[in-house]
């Protein structure tokens, strides 16, 4: 299976490729052609009366631009600041938001031919901000509608998913490989 | 040389003289020497084939030009080469100057071939054989020339009923085009003939039956017609005219009808001022001349375009005002109503026409039809019955039957205060590349300010550096300055639309108008322009209608008879003050109070001032009222118009005296982009208020303070006790200073309210560029914007409306849970 995807690896596009990062222990991804640049954090300036995680404003040359804590939007516990934790700037629709991950880890072209349809939970939980899941070399990445994520006020749940997803997969595939959610406490960073 | 061929030869030469000079992308001097020759085409005197032939061939390749199928280069050359000679041959009456005509006429003919070789050079029949479209383009041809006949002009209709027959007797036709022919034939024929009874209309009938030969057309091969004797108009092969409101087919060029529209709208508009001005005096040349300039320029255009609708209305218009030129009749009245319903109309068309992107064109608005028929026979209605012209009419929508039956005498008049024709040279340029501009603009302005307030640069370069940074500094203010005065636009054309809500007050309510502007170039930022016109339109509406009193009322109380406002604008430091003044009764003090009294708004017998009795007709509780409306003269739509312009962050201002009048003065900033800010500090965040709303800042004590019971704290101010509001409380912030000692309350008014915010430290004042926070966080609540600072960290603009709102809420909301006792 895995050689079946590196074949198909040439006929890669840019719109196949994904910019992942890490929240937590989890490795989600954003469609490369959705993402502006890349930015270390800076000043914030925080915007009273609005959402807990929409943490404020920043200016990106001149631009106002709104940023987001993506933990927090997805009701994950705060952590501390690391160097490591950074603002990708993505662009939906012409607008521009910053969202706050842990790290930033890498550039992976996925075909559609990996991805699946994220699993349905029923409707508990709302998945329509994911685009599927990307399976690639063992490892099992969230491809996030950026666009679904940040137009929804709430999300929750995202812990259960993952975590079901990880037996759906498994399940799915007798493809197990050596621990496959975590390597990506490995993954290089590809800033 | 008759007086019309030396006008000719004029107009020719000047039609030269702009292809020479035309730059190799200058559609607009296309366009304007389209234009020029159909004008000449129409002057001809006929006796010179040639020469026509020769015109309609040059007007086909401006068009092909127009359109973008032929390039400008040779094709320009020719035509010049073509308007030589013509003016050869006028010059010198038709003697020994055929070959040049022949020799221009040929080479058009050959571009136009394209690189065929196959266009004959000469004969009537001649390059008609390569086109297979032909017939349908010469009938398209000959169609839009008869939307442009009258019954009275004989020659060309004669002309063109040989044509017809000539159509119908070829064998090359089908048997629908025939018919049609032949019934077309016959309609103008009866229009000759004088049988027709409605020779209009008969010519209508007529241009819908050649429009069905158009349709039904296209296949014949051979043309004779195509070498059109009197194509003076080209109309784009892909359009179809027609008389009727019918949905046309249309594939026109979205950016050439853009601009169409902008321009003729522009058109519509020095025309629309040329006839207050004519209402005013009738015999003002110069405005008639103006007037129908506009209305031709339209019509041709339209022609040009094959937007037959328009160019129809704009043509019947032009009838009417060429007689308004020669005297027979005078722009008044009736007359002056039936134009400007005409002028409504078009400018609705062009509405129409603008929001419209492909497809089919818009069909003519309700009322068109309406319009041209009466147009066709305007005296029918007499100069004192009113016109039952529905008003297509978008910029005074309350306001939509004429039902004036005054004399001309009556009505409103418009006196412009400044004569405002210095003309400057100009260029359209799209708003988002403006805007990006000034957005760079204030970019390089911070990223100066950075560079300049650097102190460790400062410090360490020498003298001579630091003079080239203060250089740098001083063309960034300069080029800011410009760059804010690129968005500027001159309130005339607002003024413009206010004469025209005095004209149709007027004329409704019979009474007499005088308008008077005054400083109608001031200037204030364009996208101000729009935010501005509804309150003023209602101003000057109200002023009209009830502060004016009517005529026989101003006899008695021995004042003119002719009622004056005046619209008055001027710069005053960094805002634009508008005036409007009237002379009518003013505003009823006694009245209003009463009002005030029984809406509950102010206590029987309070001690109210002037200023806050009138600031009451802004209050909504008022307004709502109609008997305020018709007792106190003023009100509906008060409080809107207050609300429109504290947006903008202005205000309004109230001077009256009892039978002498009211003066509103509205004052807005020069700009929404950029604002006079202060920066303040709550806790390690940072806070700009627009300067405006602020009425003082003082450092309290500890005994100004004063605690409700309900958990609000008041501080006093003078001698009153005002509402404090904790900002750090507000914003979740963390302050050093519950020590009152250090703490700055800044003193804010809302709706004539006093509210006082307590800040850490003022910072200093200073100008920001105003930006949005982005969409995702447009619905902030207490917050208006944001600013990049010095130091490059956006600071945010507070919005105090809402912050005070906020702020109630909140203190409503713990009202139970009183932090502290008194």
């Amino acid at each position: 299976m895995a050689q079946a995807e590196m074949s198909t690896d040439s006929d890669l596009t840019t719109a196949d490729q994904y910019l992942t990062f890490q929240l937590g222990a989890e490795e989600y991804g954003l469609e490369i052609l959705k993402v502006r640049e890349i930015i270390g954090m800076m000043k914030i300036t925080a915007v009273p009366r609005t959402p807990e995680f929409v943490l404020g404003v920043i200016n990106l040359r001149g631009n106002v631009i709104p940023v987001i804590d993506l933990r927090r939007k997805f009701g994950m516990e705060a952590v501390e600041q690391t160097e490591e934790t950074c603002v990708i700037v993505v662009d939906v629709g012409g607008l521009e938001t910053g969202i706050v991950v842990d790290r930033v880890s890498d550039v992976l072209d996925i075909g559609a031919s990996s991805i699946q349809d994220a699993p349905s939970f029923g409707a508990a939980v709302d998945t329509d901000f994911i685009l599927g899941i990307g399976k690639t070399e063992g490892r099992v990445t969230i491809l996030l509608d950026i666009g679904q994520v940040l137009s929804s006020s709430e999300i929750a749940g995202l812990e259960e998913i993952s975590a079901a997803m990880d037996k759906h997969s498994d399940a799915d595939e007798q493809h197990p490989a050596e621990g496959d959610a975590e390597p990506i406490e490995d993954a290089t960073e590809g800033e | 040389m008759s007086q019309a061929e030396s006008k000719c030869v004029a107009s020719l030469q000047s039609v030269e003289e702009l292809l020479t000079n035309a730059a190799s992308d200058d559609r607009e001097a296309v366009l304007q020497a389209g234009v020029s020759l159909e004008e000449v085409a129409h002057q001809l005197p006929g006796d010179a084939p040639g020469v026509e032939k020769l015109l309609g061939l040059a007007l086909d390749t401006l068009q092909a030009v127009y359109t973008g199928e032929q390039p400008f280069e040779p094709a320009l050359n020719l035509i010049s080469e073509a308007v030589v000679a013509i003016v050869a041959h006028l010059t010198s009456d038709g003697e020994g100057d055929a070959e040049a005509i022949d020799c221009a006429s040929d080479g058009l003919r050959k571009l136009l071939a394209g690189d065929s070789d196959s266009s004959p050079s000469d004969g009537e029949d001649a390059h008609s054989s390569t086109e297979p479209h032909c017939i349908e383009s010469s009938i398209e041809d000959r169609l839009s020339v008869l939307v442009g006949l009258e019954p009275e002009d004989v020659p060309e209709l004669a002309n063109l009923a040989a044509w017809l027959i000539e159509q119908a007797e070829s064998p090359e036709v089908n048997e629908e085009i025939r018919a049609h022919a032949q019934r077309a034939e016959q309609l103008i024929r009866s229009v000759l003939e004088g049988e027709a009874a409605d020779p209009g209309q008969a010519l209508d009938e007529a241009a819908a039956q050649l429009h069905s030969m158009t349709l039904s057309g296209g296949d014949g091969s051979s043309d004779p017609g195509c070498d059109d004797p009197d194509g003076e108009r080209t109309p784009p092969p892909d359009n179809e005219p027609d008389g009727g409101p019918l949905c046309l087919e249309f594939e026109g060029d979205p950016v050439l009808i853009g601009e169409f529209v902008t321009e003729s709208l522009e058109h519509l508009e020095a025309a629309e001022i040329g006839m207050l001005s004519m209402e005013a005096d009738p015999n003002d040349r110069e405005a008639i001349n103006a007037i129908f300039r506009g209305f031709h320029t339209v019509k041709g255009t339209a022609g040009f375009l094959g937007l037959a609708h328009i160019q129809t209305l704009a043509h019947h218009a032009e009838n009417l005002l060429d007689q308004v030129r020669n005297g027979s009749i005078e722009l008044t009245g009736h007359y002056a109503d039936l134009a400007l319903a005409s002028l409504d109309m078009l400018r609705r068309m062009l509405e129409d026409l603008h929001r419209w992107e492909e497809g089919d064109l818009p069909p003519p608005p309700p009322g068109y039809n309406r319009l041209i028929e009466l147009l066709e026979a305007p005296e029918d209605h007499g100069t004192d019955s009113p016109p039952d012209v529905p008003r297509a009419q978008k910029c005074a929508p309350e306001d939509d039957e004429t039902t004036a039956s005054e004399q001309s005498a009556e009505g409103g008049t418009w006196t412009p205060g400044t004569d405002g024709d210095r003309r400057v040279g100009s260029t359209r340029v799209r708003t988002d590349r403006l805007d990006a501009l000034i957005n760079m603009v204030g970019e390089l302005v911070i990223a100066n300010s950075m560079l300049a307030q650097d102190e460790e640069l400062r410090n360490a370069v020498g003298q001579e550096v630091e003079r080239k940074i203060d250089q740098i500094s001083k063309i960034t203010r300069e080029l800011q300055d410009v760059s804010m005065s690129l968005r500027m636009v001159p309130l005339k054309g607002t003024f413009h639309k206010m004469a025209r809500v005095v004209r149709d007050v007027a004329r409704k309510s019979g009474k007499q108008i005088e308008l008077v502007t005054d400083g109608d170039d001031t200037e204030i930022d364009r996208n101000m322009v729009e935010s501005i016109t509804d309150p003023l339109m209602h101003m000057v509406r109200n002023a009209a209608d009830h502060g004016i009193e009517p005529p026989e009322e101003r006899r008695a109380a021995e004042k003119d008879p002719t009622g004056t406002i005046t619209l008055r604008a001027y710069h005053s430091a960094a805002s634009v003050v508008i005036e409007i003044a009237d002379d009518g009764r003013g505003l009823d003090r006694d009245r209003i109070y009463d009002r005030a009294v029984d809406a509950g708004e102010i206590e029987a017998g309070a001690e109210v001032s002037d200023e806050e009795i009138y600031r009451l007709i802004f209050s909504s509780g008022l307004s709502t009222a109609k008997e305020v409306t018709d007792v106190s003269g003023r009100g509906v739509g008060m409080d809107v118009v207050r609300r429109n312009i504290e947006t903008m962050r202005g205000r309004v201002d109230i001077s009256s005296e009892s039978g002498r009048g009211s003066t509103f003065s509205i004052r807005i900033p020069l700009t929404l982009a950029i604002i006079d800010g202060m920066l303040m500090r709550v806790g390690e965040e940072r806070y700009i208020l627009p300067t405006v709303s602020i009425q003082q800042a003082f450092r309290p004590r500890a005994d100004d303070l004063r605690t409700l019971a309900s958990a609000a704290e008041m501080v006093r101010f003078r001698s009153e006790m005002i509402p404090l509001l904790r900002m750090n409380d507000l914003f979740g912030i963390e302050s050093e200073a519950e020590d009152l000692g250090q703490d700055i309350a800044v003193v804010v008014e809302r709706e004539g309210e006093r509210f006082a915010l307590l800040v850490d430290e003022l910072l200093g004042q200073q100008q920001v560029v105003i930006k949005t926070l982005g969409e995702g966080l447009a619905d902030a609540e207490t917050v208006a914007g944001a600013a990049i600072l010095g130091d490059g960290s956006v600071g945010l603009i507070l919005d105090v409306d809402s912050l005070i709102r906020v702020a109630q809420n909140v203190q409503r909301g713990q009202a139970g849970d009183s932090r502290c006792a008194v």
